[in-house]
């Protein structure tokens, strides 16, 4: 079972390519041509998105290095350890929705303190798992449009951001 | 929006660095972010000129039409009014990303994607509903194989460190299951 998962994820892109490529072979289309045209236009967008991204990185860094999530956790601990969720998780709940990469350091440092195997580490693990971060997501995804007002796009975001917490903290106490 | 957002985040994060003495690794971190973000995007740019050259022979040849009337039936249920080949190809190719764990080229197709919805909007300042379910479902998505946590939890000795994979799929479903719901009740009330 996890072969086949392996597979797929490493053999997904290659063979999207592959039969794009094969296609355009098919079809007789000046297929080197259009890859470059397309490799130029997505090349202006990296450049577009990069103010955004300066201003995400800005702003993910200064949460970060100010150590206010510390005082997060400290505030919530109590809370948490009422509902019998083990406080180890606090950093990784809050730090998920800021920084992908600075999440898995963190998991690696839970995982090391508690074990992999544990509880609270098998929760750490299906906690981290999710693609983008919403801040993220927000900054980059609207910033390529000419969108100011995003609806209920933040709101829908934090909901579901919570009830996944929600859901790995209950759904490793049965499987 | 993102004004609020972006000044609230740094004003509480230089305060509290004030007084809890943090103010020389806010310093540095603040001189780090800018290159930090420019060396992120060297490592981007190329995945995503990669994949936008590849979809523009998809797109010029009519592959793209071809694989996206196969797949909406299903884009129809999150996107009911989006008709357009090019835009629905790259919400699928964005998820299909995402679900392999290919997050870098993931971004590529969501942002393409988010362009797209933008033309179909006519560029105005308040988002679309397609727009708001694609970053908020985009947001749930978790890879079903968790190759990271996996080798993290290899690395530390695990007696099975594919034992979360199955939480890890049940978690994302039932999260994306519910941003959904919450989207399209949201969307009708605004």
């Amino acid at each position: 079972m996890s072969q086949i998962f392996t597979l797929l994820s490493v053999g997904f892109l290659p063979a999207m390519s592959a039969l794009i490529i094969a296609y355009g072979l098919w079809k007789r289309a000046p297929i080197y041509d259009y890859f470059i045209e397309g490799a130029k236009s997505g090349l202006k967008t990296a450049v577009e998105i990069l103010p955004f991204l300066i201003g995400i990185f800005i702003a993910i860094n200064s949460l970060t290095s100010s150590g206010i999530l510390n005082l997060i956790d400290l505030l919530l601990a109590p809370l948490l350890t009422a509902l019998e969720v083990p406080a180890q998780l606090l950093p990784l709940m809050f730090l998920r929705a800021i920084s992908g990469s600075g999440s898995l350091i963190i998991l690696q440092d839970i995982l090391e303190n508690v074990g992999p195997d544990s509880y609270a580490g098998r929760v750490a693990c299906v906690m981290t798992g999710g693609c983008e971060t919403i801040i993220y997501v927000l900054a980059l995804y609207f910033g390529v449009t000419g969108v100011k007002q995003m609806r209920h796009a933040l709101k829908g975001g934090l909901i579901g951001y919570v009830t996944g917490i929600i859901v790995s903290i209950v759904i490793c106490k049965f499987i | 929006m993102m004004n609020l957002i972006w000044a609230a985040i740094f004003i509480v994060s230089f305060i509290y660095a004030c007084l809890a003495g943090n103010l020389g690794a806010l310093n540095e971190a603040l001189t780090e972010a800018a290159s930090e973000a420019v060396e992120f995007i060297i490592g981007l740019a190329g995945i995503m000129a990669m994949w936008s050259g590849l979809m523009e022979i998809a797109e010029r040849t009519g592959l793209i039409n071809k694989l996206s009337r196969l797949l909406l039936p299903f884009t129809r249920l999150l996107f009911p009014r989006q008709k357009d080949p090019e835009t629905l190809s790259a919400i699928i190719m964005s998820f299909m990303a995402n679900i392999f764990g290919a997050g870098n080229s993931s971004t590529v197709f969501a942002l393409r994607t988010m362009e797209k919805l933008d033309e179909h909007n006519h560029h105005s300042p308040v988002a679309s509903n397609d727009m708001c379910t694609f970053a908020v479902v985009n947001m749930a998505f978790a890879p079903i194989f968790p190759v990271m946590a996996i080798q993290i939890r290899t690395e530390l000795g695990s007696e099975d460190p594919y034992s979360i994979v199955l939480p890890s799929v049940i978690t994302a479903s039932v999260t994306i299951l519910v941003s959904v719901l919450v989207c399209k009740y949201l969307e009708r009330r605004n």
